[in-house]
């Protein structure tokens, strides 16, 4: 081996060296929990503290009940729905302000960033108190109006709506930071090109932030993706999985086995179905991106 | 080129060596648990011969019990208690930790510590929330402990925590669950009839009686107010529930250990009942989305005329209003009104029978410690009185001239709960606890007009029987 081989070895041992510490907390603490996951899901250990292995029975149990295939299909329909809304809400807050005065567009973003900083817990109690049929605020300002019964929690579809707008208000304030960041990164060069080839706003938006916004968009994507699939406190709160089980989730299930059943192999199943379908989603992302590109 | 890439793939067969062997050790992981199997038939042996014998050169050294309840307790007085018991153990040196937290923090954090291995010592809890554990294996058999005070509890107590004839709680005291309600409202609704002259005599109606004063009350109300609260956000006080379920004289759970809900036309009837008195107007009208937890508070405030509870909240409301911390008004007790199968007229109550039991800790010291403490305990008639908080379990302390005329509705208590009286609500049924959270998503639907009331109860009596069955057929008492 040369001297030039034998540098760079050792400089890409001391890379390795580097990364290694992140490498290995990311093997303690993501691939083996990952891993032993896969592995509990084939077991059952609920009984006498036994760990009897039952194959893919916990999947068949989700797979032919009613309440988890319903479970299954609420989480999709919330990702289905709300992740595209956030990035559309995201993309035209940020094309509508990003060239605008820096001190409104500080205001605009902190003020939709504050959701998303304050707690969960504390931002669905607060919806909780508002949502309350017999005295809130929504009903109150109902009332007003000559509406005088608003249960909103009471109905699968508007809880499940309730539910969508909460996520929506929490996580808006991130996607639009991320859209802003990129926008106001964009060169001045294509936006005076826009203006003096007689393009509008729309064109400006349709022709350039798009396009141009197309990374931040995937990073939303995954991001939100995951977000909402692994929404629990606010269902928690707000619903409790109700009304009959319309808004109940596949992370609501996993918690219910696991902390209240005390049913891991069931809840370890679960978690897996949601690494995979977590996968396929962000998967066909990537594909679609490819192909076009 | 090629020896980087050899370090790169070395490094990656490392880091999944480290995940696969971790993966590989699922029995192993275990293996602690299922040695706990045999500690706990030793651990008894152990504490039987210290006993028998008085070798007390055998006792563990240095021991700190962990103790959980979800009650509102005073933790000086158990810690008082306890010190008392240690005096004895001087110079064995023993100690209490203490950890309180609410009632739904409960199931959570049990199932947390059986996944960890970081299980209490002793345990205060319930019994219907208790026993679901003893058929997973969780709780210890402590008959050596309670079979030799067997005599001085209530029979009905006694029993009640005992499965497969082996005692898996020390009963301390039990909280009768009825109505609490506002005499002023009764009284401003001109239904003084039905207002006992003596405050701590508890109010015993007929379920005519009692939709009398639903109807009346209701009337007399106004803007955000309602007479009666019906829950079903979730499974916090579904005790009510069942017991409302029942109080047309249907049986909920058979002898055959499983739910008749769907198949007792009783039940389906009570159900009906529940949502004529909604459309009545005579509750809330967000059932769908009330949970039980902020009726006290409307209570409290004097938004609705009743609520549910027992002695505790009847004591805690008092406090409040001593305090000032709400306006003052005159809070009763009633018993729930009820028709039996054969038309006539009758009243219940359930009983949540607190009491000491001992998780499978699996550490032999912590076992034996534990053990010796509810040994003692079981004795002391001075500690046992100092810790209830409540009816006690021990007739002789029960009925105790001082301990009555320190708490007055002790008496009334006395003169209306009696076997025949008591609604067994969780009918001792394998899994109980599981079938919880499947009787408020069909309560939800019904209330929602998707279901009638016969196929939400027999969707209810389905889901709870699967789960109960699964409990008869793996439960290690049963099998």
């Amino acid at each position: 081996m040369n001297s030039k081989g034998r540098r760079s070895v050792k400089e890409a041992l001391q890379a390795y060296c580097f990364v290694a510490p992140f490498v290995i907390f990311g093997a303690i603490f993501m691939v083996y929990p990952i891993c032993n996951q896969f592995v509990r899901s084939l077991y059952n250990t609920k009984w006498g503290g036994k760990t009897v292995f039952v194959g893919l029975a916990n999947y068949m149990e989700i797979f032919t009940s009613p309440t988890y295939l319903k479970a299954i299909g609420n989480t999709l329909l919330f990702v289905v729905v709300a992740v595209p809304l956030l990035i559309l809400l995201g993309l035209f807050i940020a094309g509508s302000i990003f060239d605008k005065h820096p001190i409104y567009v500080s205001t605009v973003r902190v003020c939709l960033y504050i959701p998303t900083i304050v707690s969960m817990v504390v931002m669905s109690t607060i919806w909780r108190f508002m949502l309350d049929s017999q005295s809130g605020l929504i009903k109150y300002f109902a009332n007003i109006f000559g509406v005088r019964t608003v249960d909103l929690l009471a109905g699968s579809t508007s809880a499940r709506i309730i539910i969508i707008i909460v996520l929506i208000i929490v996580n808006l304030g991130q996607c639009v930071l991320l859209y802003l960041a990129q926008m106001i990164g964009i060169s001045k060069d294509l936006m005076d090109a826009c203006r003096v080839d007689g393009g509008n706003r729309w064109h400006l938006f349709r022709y350039i932030l798009i396009p141009l916004s197309k990374p931040t968009t995937i990073l939303v994507f995954i991001t939100d993706t995951s977000l909402v699939l692994k929404v629990y406190v606010v269902i928690q709160l707000l619903t409790s999985g109700g009304p009959n089980y319309a808004t109940s989730t596949m992370m609501y299930r996993l918690y219910e086995d696991a902390f209240v059943n005390y049913n891991i192999g069931l809840a370890s199943a679960m978690g897996v179905l949601m690494f995979v379908v977590t996968l396929v989603l962000i998967s066909l992302r990537f594909i679609t991106e490819k192909k076009e590109s | 080129m090629k020896t980087r890439n050899r370090i790169l793939a070395l490094l990656m067969v490392l880091c999944l060596g480290v995940s696969l062997t971790a993966c590989s050790s699922g029995k192993e992981e275990n293996a602690p648990a299922s040695e706990n199997n045999p500690q706990t038939e030793e651990a008894p042996e152990a504490s039987k011969e210290e006993e028998g014998t008085g070798t007390e050169a055998a006792l563990p050294k240095d021991v700190t019990l962990t103790f959980w309840t979800d009650q509102s307790i005073n933790p000086d007085t158990w810690q008082a208690e306890f010190a008392r018991f240690a005096k004895e153990y001087e110079e064995y040196n023993y100690s209490l930790e203490i950890e309180a937290f609410a009632g739904s923090d409960r199931a959570t954090k049990v199932a947390a510590a059986i996944e960890s291995n970081s299980l209490p010592d002793l345990c205060l809890f319930a019994w219907f929330t208790s026993s679901d554990w003893c058929h997973e294996g969780h709780l210890l058999d402590i008959s050596d402990v309670v079979d030799p005070i067997g005599s001085q509890l209530y029979s009905s107590v006694y029993e009640e925590t005992r499965l497969g004839g082996k005692s898996y709680m020390l009963p301390l005291w039990s909280n009768y669950w009825s109505l609490l309600y506002n005499a002023d409202m009764l009284k401003a609704a001109g239904l003084e009839k039905y207002v006992n002259e003596d405050p701590n005599d508890i109010s015993i109606w007929t379920m005519a009686e009692y939709e009398e004063i639903l109807e009346g009350v209701s009337k007399n109300m106004s803007g955000e107010q309602y007479c009666l609260p019906v829950f079903a956000a979730d499974n916090q006080a579904d005790t009510t529930n069942i017991l409302w379920l029942s109080s047309q004289g249907g049986q909920l759970w058979g002898e055959d250990g499983l739910s008749h809900a769907g198949n007792d036309e009783k039940v389906v009837a009570a159900l009906d009942m529940l949502k004529k008195w909604a459309d009545a107007g005579y509750t809330n009208s967000n059932i769908i989305s009330k949970s039980n937890n902020a009726v006290a508070s409307e209570f409290s405030n004097g938004l609705c005329c009743f609520t549910n509870g027992y002695y505790s909240n009847y004591t805690d409301f008092k406090n409040q209003m001593e305090a000032g911390d709400i306006d003052t008004f005159d809070l009763r007790l009633a018993a729930f009104p009820f028709v039996n199968a054969d038309g006539s007229d009758d009243y219940r109550f359930a009983n949540y029978v607190y009491g000491l039991s001992m998780f499978d800790t699996g550490n032999a010291d912590q076992i034996a410690v534990a053990k010796l403490f509810m040994t003692w305990l079981s004795q002391d008639k001075e500690a046992l009185t100092n810790l209830c908080m409540a009816v006690s379990s021990y007739k002789e302390i029960a009925e105790d001239a001082d301990v009555i005329a320190a708490n007055p509705m002790f008496e009334s208590y006395n003169k209306y709960v009696d076997a025949d009286h008591i609604m067994n609500f969780h009918g001792s049924v394998a899994g109980y606890v599981s079938t919880r959270s499947m009787l408020f998503p069909e309560l939800q639907a019904f209330f929602g007009g998707q279901k009638d009331a016969k196929q939400a109860m027999t969707d209810y009596m389905n889901q709870a029987n699967g789960s109960i069955q699964e409990y008869i057929d793996n439960s290690v008492i049963l099998n």
